[in-house]
């Protein structure tokens, strides 16, 4: 090993619940990093990624067994006690966690918490931490540091955390810093900029980091060196522009060839080529939305005057029959809340949405509940979304047997038909929602969402918690069933590279105010609004791979 | 300096959890266990662990400590103390027994309509909670025995009642937190109405954490039973029951300590031993 390596893994092995048949969580891996080097690890969820870093800073699972080696800064880490260890890798190793909002102590100030490292690890007296600690909420560019210092995480956003968190780990001295998905909880805009700032920060000061993520985007445009990991194994390595453009390995390829970039053909692109559509002559709007508002009125406690938080101003826009909007922006834009209120799921505080010319919010109780069997709704989050309780058949036949739609036999070959449809074997009816995969529980949640032979699907950022790969695939699924069907679909996300390869017209949010709306083309090629191009410029370029 | 304080926050910091594995150690899950075995043979069948007679006295032999013969030592009167506690359990774990499942009817109903339907049937059941917590739960239980009058079942129905109003504050926040969980939403969604939605989705999933607050709230009955019957207020005299049973000791507590040592420990044990387990249940529920 040369005299600039910081960290050297060698043949490492993790594997938990001892000698279950399952395989190793991480199976033989070696790689070094250099002093002052950006080494990006990239990989799907079960790839082991999260499990190697996490064996450099000693935060595996009790679970969990090891073999190899790991050296920092030529010291075989297995050779020293645990109290040793933990204080070895605190000084030397700094680490970014993915949460930022719940990894702070929400009972002392940022500041005190960035002060604190600087007293433990580096025994700097009160008056000298606050001070380093304030120089350092400066360096990574908190704005109005002096305040910020004396509040608490609650009070800041997740991207002000998310920079404390990166100041902690700077005021350790550390001379590796292990950055485990630090903005995948992060909007596109937020997430860039951090991983900006991050990164020149650590190239300024000679830092070498280990950048843990999902997205090959954010790996190409920073990392000096690219590892690929698979199944617990190192699959390919290499500078970002070999990897990205000459990838080796087939996984690599497939990675690549999933990931929503601007480069991708629509998948919708039959449908475009088609016709132009002509507002006038065009089908029938199926969805249309007039002057929604959504005011939330917070408590306060009090009695002061509560501010109203206005989540929707004015919305208004109409949806052609079998065609997708898509609807974006960043969290706190309200195109969530404008989904709920489509669904049914909330209530506009003015304005009104029909669905095939039936106001959805302005019938009785029984018509409302009628209403559901045209409007169906998927969830984003496909681990909470189904009854942990219930197997994969019984979620999927609850709504027929809500409307009473057949008898048992006739639901269960309904169901078996709906298995079908989203491309899940017939016998996963029998599994429980933890028996399968995410994508695979996004699939029911679809199934579910069809068994009512709805006209409307408002899909509430249905593959935001899917690894890529799984993501194309769902959102191929959409496409195809949208087409048999001929469903009309409002599809939400933050992802303006998602949204491209599934719409037809694009409904920008930004605090509620609709600030762009048009079909996919013209936003994409020519957007009139300064958000939409921030937001369009955030999406990861990634040069064509062929 | 700092290096000082360090080791010492380290040291401090290992003790405790040393302490806190130990409780989180399976073999004290297992004595717990045990223990509570042994309380329920004691109540199922007191006969099979003790071949003599609660209510026999023996006046030679009276005030004796404990021996071979008399694991426990005899009373003022020469009864066996170990016959009479395995003879009282029964009595004050039936009673146990009937006040949590008072609470938790009560309190599963309360909780579960405040819970689910909110609006107006939340906000006047809860003022009601309200009302019955600024009461103390000892004074609440002696105002309804004092309308109910003595004896072991009233006591039971005390305790029962004096701890519906806190069990119903947990109950309705258990079926708050389910309703607003993602697969009740997708299940309204669905076009499912309020009664399935009930049973199949929300009771099921507010179960859990409510099973393991109850075996909490039996050794806290325990505690409070006997305290009642210690006041005098649970079955009358000779029958007997922990807390009686320790308020006959109070009066040779100087002359005869296992009269009311042996009681005491019995309570002890048993208290403690529903809280380890509860403990475990609701970590259980955590991870699992």
């Amino acid at each position: 090993m040369s005299e600039n390596t910081v960290v050297e893994v060698r043949d490492l092995v993790v594997s938990y619940g001892g000698a279950k048949g399952g395989g190793n969580a991480v199976d033989g891996v070696s790689f070094g990093v250099d002093r002052g080097e950006i080494l990006a690890v990239v990989g799907e969820s079960g790839s082991g990624k999260s499990t190697t870093v996490r064996a450099l800073v000693g935060l595996l699972a009790s679970s969990a067994s090891t073999s190899g080696t790991v050296r920092v800064h030529g010291t075989d880490l297995s050779t020293l006690s645990e109290r040793r260890l933990r204080k070895f890798i605190g000084r030397s190793i700094g680490y970014v966690p993915q949460d930022p909002v719940l990894s702070l102590d929400p009972v002392k100030t940022v500041g005190d918490q960035v002060a604190e490292v600087f007293r433990v690890l580096r025994g700097h007296d009160r008056a000298a931490a606050k001070a380093a600690a304030l120089d350092l909420l400066e360096r990574v560019a908190i704005p109005d540091h002096e305040k910020r210092y004396r509040q608490y995480a609650h009070e800041l956003s997740g991207g002000m955390c998310q920079r404390v968190l990166i100041a902690i780990a700077l005021a350790s001295g550390a001379s590796v810093i292990v950055a485990d998905e630090p903005t995948s909880g992060l909007d596109v805009n937020v997430q860039k900029r951090v991983l900006d700032e991050f990164v020149a920060l650590a190239r300024e000061n000679e830092v070498a980091v280990i950048l843990v993520t999902h997205d090959l985007g954010i790996a190409g445009e920073r990392a000096d060196r690219i590892l690929v990991m698979s199944g617990g194994k190192l699959v390919e390595e290499g500078k970002p522009g070999e990897v990205l453009t000459n990838p080796t390995h087939s996984y690599t390829r497939e990675l690549l060839a999933a990931i929503p970039s601007t480069s991708r053909t629509p998948l919708i692109q039959s449908r475009l080529d088609e016709a132009v559509p002509d507002q006038d002559a065009g089908p029938a709007a199926a969805i249309e939305v007039r002057d929604l508002r959504k005011v939330f009125q917070p408590r306060s406690g009090r009695g002061e005057a509560s501010s109203e938080l206005v989540a929707l101003e004015d919305v208004s826009f109409s949806v052609a029959a079998g065609r997708t909007l898509g609807v974006v922006g960043q969290s706190g834009s309200g195109k969530s809340t404008l989904s709920r209120i489509i669904a049914n799921l909330e209530h506009p505080s003015w304005g009104s949405v029909r669905i095939e010319g039936r106001d959805v919010h302005g019938q009785s109780r029984k018509e409302q509940r009628l209403m559901r069997r045209q409007v169906q709704y998927v969830h984003q989050n496909p681990y909470g979304s189904l009854d942990p309780r219930l197997t994969v058949e019984q979620i999927i036949a609850e709504p027929l047997q809500a409307f009473g739609l057949g008898n048992r036999s006739e639901i269960a070959a309904k169901v078996a038909v709906l298995l079908d449809n989203v491309a899940l074997p017939r016998f996963m009816a029998e599994r429980k929602p933890a028996m399968i995969s995410g994508g695979q529980r996004q699939r029911v949640a679809i199934a579910r969402a069809l068994a009512l032979t709805p006209s409307v699907l408002v899909l509430d950022e249905p593959v935001s918690a899917l690894d890529v790969s799984i993501q194309d695939r769902v959102l191929r699924l959409l496409v195809d069933l949208q087409t048999e069907f001929g469903l009309t679909y409002v599809f939400v996300s933050h992802d303006l590279g998602v949204i491209r390869l599934v719409s037809d017209d694009v409904l920008v949010l930004r605090h509620g105010v609709v600030v762009e709306h048009g079909s996919v083309s013209q936003v994409f090629a020519a957007p009139e609004h300064e958000y939409t191009r921030s937001l369009l410029e955030a999406i990861p370029a990634i040069t064509k791979v062929h | 300096m700092t290096e000082v304080l360090d080791e010492r926050s380290l040291r401090r910091s290992s003790a405790g959890r040393a302490a806190r594995g130990l409780l989180r150690s399976p073999a004290v899950v297992v004595v717990s266990v045990v223990i509570l075995l042994v309380v329920v043979l004691f109540a199922a069948a007191p006969s099979l662990v003790t071949s003599q007679d609660p209510f026999a006295p023996d006046i030679l032999n009276k005030l004796a400590p404990p021996s071979a013969e008399h694991l426990f030592g005899t009373d003022d009167i020469g009864r066996d103390l170990f016959t009479r506690i395995v003879y009282g359990t029964r009595a004050s774990v039936l009673a146990a027994l009937v006040a949590i499942a008072i609470a938790f009817v009560v309190s599963a109903v309360i909780g579960g309509v405040a819970g689910f339907f909110r609006g107006i049937y939340d906000s006047v059941l809860m003022r009601l909670v309200d009302l019955f917590l600024a009461v103390p739960d000892m004074l609440l239980a002696l105002i309804l025995i004092s309308a109910l009058g003595v004896g072991t079942v009233n006591v039971a129905i005390a305790v029962g009642v004096s701890m519906v109003a806190s069990l119903s504050l947990v109950m309705r926040s258990t079926v708050l937190r389910v309703m607003h969980s993602p697969f009740v939403e997708a299940a309204k969604a669905s076009g499912v109405r309020w009664p399935r939605l009930l049973v199949r989705h929300v009771l099921p999933h507010a179960a859990g954490p409510v099973l393991s607050l109850l075996t909490l709230e039996f050794g806290i009955a325990i505690l409070f039973i006997a305290s009642l019957s210690f006041l005098g207020f649970g079955a009358p005299l000779p029958a007997p029951e922990w807390g009686n049973l320790i308020a006959e000791g109070r009066n040779y507590m100087a002359t005869a300590w296992w009269m009311i040592a042996f009681p005491g420990i019995v309570i002890v044990a048993t208290v403690l031993s529903a809280n380890r387990l509860s403990h475990s249940f609701s970590e259980r529920g955590q991870t699992a």
